[in-house]
């Protein structure tokens, strides 16, 4: 079953929990990979699909991997957002680690990050992965793992 | 917001004819108490819990940030 139909099996799952719940909420997919999808949920109580630090969020989003994932040969990755929320924290990395690249230019010397999820770490590697004058990777094991960005030598 | 518990259970198990979701009001939150055919039961625990506890997380938010809510699986 090709990646298209499973998103829009997902979403169509999401638009029957959504009317079940009376959330007054949209549904969309918003991206298609090779190996998985975005479903973007947006207006009306859309907030309360999010929780505290995006909690409910992540429940929601393993949920429906299991529901959809469930009827079919091999898993596809399935990503979900709510009232902008992944999209918002993902802009604010991205500022911060350009921000971060700066003082590191400046003062041509390394910076360590906090300790970050693989999905966080991915964000900051990706918006720097381009940058002319830094290079980022990730050190530490398990809960310690962060990112260094670090400037390129000449 | 039962709905939202009850497509999610109902999605998760192979008899969603069963599935059965009482809202309970309890000292000023939401207990949801759901009930599957016994043969799904595994499905909406989960190893460790982890499915459980996914649907949890989803009442928690439901509930908002003043509220609280929580969810029963049946035996």
């Amino acid at each position: 079953m090709s990646v298209d139909a499973r998103a829009a099996e997902a979403l169509n799952f999401i638009k029957k929990m959504i009317d079940a719940g009376d959330l007054g909420a949209t549904a969309r997919v918003s991206e298609v990979v090779e190996d998985g999808f975005e479903i973007e949920i947006d207006g009306g109580r859309s907030e309360l699909l999010v929780g505290r630090g995006g909690n409910a969020l992540d429940a929601l989003q393993f949920l429906v991997g299991i529901i959809v994932n469930r009827k079919h040969e091999g898993k596809v990755r399935i990503t979900i957002d709510a009232a902008g929320y992944r999209r918002k924290h993902k802009e604010a990395l991205e500022a911060m680690a350009l921000e971060i690249a700066g003082q590191v230019i400046e003062h041509d010397q390394e910076a360590e990050l906090d300790p970050q999820p693989p999905r966080d770490r991915r964000i900051i590697h990706n918006v720097l992965k381009e940058h002319p004058d830094v290079y980022t990777y990730s050190e530490g094991e398990g809960d310690r793992r962060h990112v260094v960005i670090s400037p390129k030598k000449d | 917001m039962k709905g939202v518990i009850e497509t999610l259970v109902q999605g998760l198990v192979d008899s969603p004819e069963s599935v059965q979701i009482d809202e309970v009001s309890e000292d000023g939150g939401t207990v949801y108490e759901v009930s599957v055919a016994d043969g799904d039961l595994g499905k909406v625990i989960g190893k460790d819990g982890k499915i459980a506890n996914a649907l949890r997380q989803v009442a928690r938010g439901l509930a908002g940030p003043e509220g609280r809510a929580h969810v029963e699986i049946r035996s």
